[in-house]
């Protein structure tokens, strides 16, 4: 139907910069975000976060023709200025500049310190859509979070970590971020704070963590907070999907803690007999699934994840992967393309019989007739209530689940 | 298209509309989007053009097109290099691309903010690539998200102008032309539209419009109006968009442009190839049965063919009433309660629910919406009493306006009527469901499938039938979830928790974005 070769155009399968760090900042309940842009670069952002069943905390200094001529000042000025009204203390705003501030060059310091608001801790991020992809943007806000750490003890003697980079907005977000809270229990070690953040106290406090976990972003944090605060950190590059992404994660955690190979053993032997009984009824169906061929889109700790889990636990043929950054996935898959046009994933799929993606697929998964299963961001086609992650043990469980049952209801 | 697809449609976008609002380039999309094989291609970076392929396609693409997904939306992906340099060779070969690949009988070049503020010259771009491409190709000079869009005029004009149509029946002067859609359909028209070879006698082009009100019968219009202009002797050159590329080429082939949302489009036309024109924003001339009449008739009369409408149309007309001969039996008499916002309610419209035979005991008026958008409080009390005063009804019903939620609910309670009928915007269905939790009837046209501002007779013979069907339908009591949480009672269905999101955002749009000096 369509022509071939590569194209000079690009239907995207990911948003730019802005989206990246809206992803990581406009969530937080007691900041306010001001995107610094015309209407239309909230309106996307905000759509797409909102569908994604994140309430936002944020705002938009309407730039407008004028702006582009004569600076954006009076516009964020007036926006802050109305934002803060009533404000009396924990003034937090965050300014995300978009494209057309980013060109103009509106000078943001300069702005805030001319508006009547004063004592107001905040955060400028240059955000233009041109200046990077989505997940450039993520990473960098994680990074940027940083100044506003504070120095802070800690107050009992219990192993605390921070938790990095694992995205609240993924489908099962919540429950992901609760499974992987239980597992480290499981060794008796306390979440201090998780990034991307919800409150500023989580922020301010991460400096009394004794170690920080890094789940694919925010290793530019950990770094500074490594410089800064002594804090060490693991990192790990991709998603903990499946039982022996998560048995690594645990021993190498353990490890860091001191804890005995022996107890180690004993909570992971406990964990694997719990989930191999619950995969149990699913026995009659796993052979099906061996040689499965799959392609899977996502982020890198996503696809990097879920396609080990895939390929190494149910025997699933990754034929295609789609992510966003240059990284070495030949010992995961057959294809990979990197920042691709919906164009080119279309071409590619045509021999794949399953699909882990996110909202962007689902056109193409409906045209292909192709079972989907929404597993990346963004996602508004799921609710998500339940307590059932797709990571940690208990997710190796729902994701078996998921996708025998999508597969079930194609035929 | 089923219900619930529309609905949950509909849902997403008023949920996030009520804390943001578009750009003129998302307009551009979605008006390209409605031209059948054509392809939008953005001059930008990906973000751009990532999330409109997100939102729901909108309603002439989903109705007239029968297309269910949003259009394919390539771009050049603007990087810093292309900002500092320009990007002008990068949208040529994209312009080659696009057409090689999806092979488009048309490529709509919409130009971004970035692209916009480093003066990229697409004209000469668009110019120099036409040749060497199969598809036709136009461009939009202005659809920067930034640019010019009188979405930003104050409401308060526009509320005036909304006064003076229903008092004076005359041409709005207020309008949305400089919107994305609308400054797309100029670029389209007047870059597209061809010099005819001949002209068709006696025919008319129609403007239709859909946006995202996949709850209309856009089809059955568009089907009625042809039916019968063609009894009259009329036929219709085009009804754009919704119709192919050659159909928008051959636009000057008519004698007559029906035009609903750009007059600058209309009047192009007209000094380009002498085509006159009648131009009717909704709400206004040709709404209801009179409407629809005037319709034919003033359409008829441009081509000496009036006396020959106005049977045609008395017979239509007459044999609407004989159908509903059985349905109005069964109306008649019955009592009910109008919850409405003016605008989307027009005067006329509430004279046809008495044509029906109902009894309006309650009317039962909201401003909300009009103030959310920025409407001051003193111009909405006009609004009303402008409207009270249009109305010219028989039924003398009791008039509230602006009644919280609960003393709603008391009022209608107290007149026992039969039925609740719903026109108040975004809030329809929750209103429905809440009078009907509390084992009160109510039905909500608009979501049923009935548009007041379709130039349409089998549009009342709809209404008439939901109305009925609404009073006949076997009631259960319920004891819905949805109300058991803590709702504004001037701002329902806007949850409590939800309340300072969306003041928030008032007052970013009143101040900041329409530019209201004063501070809140």
């Amino acid at each position: 139907m369509y022509g071939e070769g590569k194209m000079s155009f690009v239907d995207p399968m990911q948003a730019d910069k802005l989206l990246g760090v809206f992803r990581v900042v406009s969530g937080l309940k007691d900041a306010i975000v001001v995107v610094h842009s015309p209407v239309g670069c909230h309106w996307g952002i905000n759509y797409i976060q909102r569908l994604s069943y994140r309430k936002t905390n944020s705002t938009v200094s309407a730039l407008r023709e004028r702006s582009v001529i004569f600076g954006g000042h009076e516009h964020l000025k007036k926006s802050i200025e109305i934002l803060f009204k009533n404000k009396k203390k924990d003034k937090y705003l965050i300014i995300l500049c978009a494209s057309v501030p980013s060109i103009i060059g509106d000078d943001i310091e300069g702005i805030i310190s001319e508006s009547s608001v004063s004592d107001v801790s905040y955060l400028v991020f240059d955000c233009g859509g041109y200046k990077g992809k989505m997940m450039e943007g993520y990473e960098e806000a994680l990074e940027g979070l940083f100044s506003w750490i504070e120095e802070k003890k800690k107050e009992n003697d219990s192993f605390l970590v921070n938790i990095i980079g694992i995205q609240r907005d993924l489908p099962m977000g919540e429950a992901n971020i609760k499974e992987i809270k239980r597992m480290l229990s499981l060794f008796g070690i306390k979440v201090n704070s998780i990034f991307p953040p919800e409150r500023i106290k989580e922020i301010k406090d991460a400096s009394r963590a004794d170690l920080n976990i890094v789940f694919g972003y925010g290793r530019g944090l950990a770094e500074r907070m490594k410089e800064r605060f002594g804090i060490p950190y693991i990192f790990f590059e991709e998603y903990p999907y499946g039982i022996s992404l998560c048995e690594r994660f645990l021993r190498r955690v353990a490890k860091q803690f001191g804890i005995s190979e022996k107890r180690t053993e004993k909570v992971l032997q406990r964990e694997k007999r719990r989930i191999l009984n619950a995969l149990k009824p699913a026995h009659m169906y796993l052979h099906t699934l061996y040689d499965l061929p799959v392609s899977v889109s996502g982020d890198p700790a996503q696809v990097k994840g879920i396609s080990c889990f895939l390929t190494k636990e149910l025997g699933c043929r990754i034929k295609l992967i789609n992510t966003s950054s240059f990284d070495d996935y030949s010992y995961l898959s057959e294809k990979v393309l990197i920042q691709a046009s919906m164009h080119e994933f279309e071409k590619n799929i045509d021999d794949v019989e399953l699909i882990f993606g996110s909202e962007t697929e689902k056109t193409i998964s409906k045209k292909k007739n192709i079972p989907l299963i929404q597993f990346s961001y963004p996602i508004f086609s799921r609710i998500f209530l339940n307590d059932a992650p797709y990571m940690g043990f208990k997710g190796t469980a729902v994701l078996v689940e998921e996708i025998i049952n999508q597969i079930l209801c194609q035929l | 298209m089923k219900k619930i697809k529309r609905q949950i449609w509909g849902t997403r976008l008023s949920y996030a509309c009520r804390y943001s609002i578009d750009c003129k380039m998302f307009g551009a999309y979605c008006f390209i989007s409605e031209i059948k094989n054509a392809i939008p291609l953005l001059h930008g970076p990906v973000g751009c053009a990532f999330f409109p392929k997100l939102v729901p396609p909108d309603a002439i693409r989903t109705k007239l097109l029968k297309n269910y997904d949003p259009s394919p939306f390539p771009c050049t992906d603007l990087n810093e290099k292309d900002i500092i340099y320009g990007a002008e060779e990068k949208l040529y070969n994209a312009i080659i691309d696009v057409d090689k690949y999806y092979k488009p009988d048309l490529i709509g070049v919409i130009i971004s903010c970035p692209a916009a503020i480093i003066g990229d010259d697409v004209e000469s771009v668009v110019k120099r690539v036409k040749d060497k491409i199969s598809a036709e190709i136009i461009y939009t000079p202005s659809s920067a998200g930034f640019s010019d869009d009188e979405r930003t005029d104050d409401f308060n004009r526009h509320a005036e102008d909304l006064i003076r149509v229903w008092k004076e029946k005359k041409k709005p002067k207020w309008g949305i032309e400089k919107c994305g859609r609308l400054d797309t359909m100029f670029s389209v028209i007047s870059q597209l539209v061809e010099e005819p070879k001949e002209k068709i006698k006696r025919s008319v082009n129609i403007d239709t419009y859909g946006r995202f009100h996949w709850f209309e019968d856009l089809e059955g219009e568009i089907r009625e109006i042809k039916a019968i202009l063609k009894e009259i002797g009329i036929s219709v050159n085009a009804a754009f968009p919704g119709c192919s590329v050659n159909e928008i080429k051959g636009l000057a082939k008519a004698e007559l442009n029906f035009m609903r949302r750009s007059e600058r489009s209309a009047i192009f036309m007209k000094e380009r190839f002498g085509i006159d024109y009648i131009f009717d924003t909704f709400g206004n001339r040709y709404v209801g049965i009179d409407g629809a009449k005037n319709f034919y008739v003033d359409i008829a009369e441009r081509f000496g063919l009036k006396e020959k409408a106005k049977k045609v149309v008395g017979e239509v007309e007459r044999k609407l009433w004989n159908d509903l001969k059985e349905t109005k039996k069964e109306l008649y008499g019955k009592k009910i309660a109008y919850v409405c916002t003016p605008l989307y309610t027009t005067p006329i419209f509430i004279r046809l629910l008495e044509e029906l035979g109902l009894r309006i005991k309650l009317l039962l008026i909201n401003t909300l919406w009009w103030r959310r958008w920025g409407m001051a409080k003193k111009t909405a009390k006009k609004v009303v009493k402008e409207f009270i005063e249009s109305l010219n009804i028989s039924s003398n019903p009791s008039i509230y306006t602006d009644l919280k939620i609960d003393e709603e609910l008391d009022a209608i309670r107290q007149k026992e009527v039969d039925l609740v009928i719903c026109d108040v915007l975004v809030s329809d269905i929750s209103r429905t469901m809440l009078y009907e939790n509390n084992g009160i009837r109510s039905v909500s046209p608009h979501y049923m499938g009935y548009s007041s501002f379709r130039i349409s007779f089998s549009q009342v013979k709809r209404l008439a039938e939901i109305i009925l069907s609404a009073l006949n339908s076997k009631s259960y009591k319920k004891d819905l979830i949805y109300f058991k949480y803590d709702y504004h009672k001037e701002r329902f269905p806007t949850l409590i928790s939800d309340i300072p999101d969306e003041l928030r955002w008032e007052r970013i749009m009143k101040h900041v974005w329409r530019g209201k000096d004063e501070l809140c």
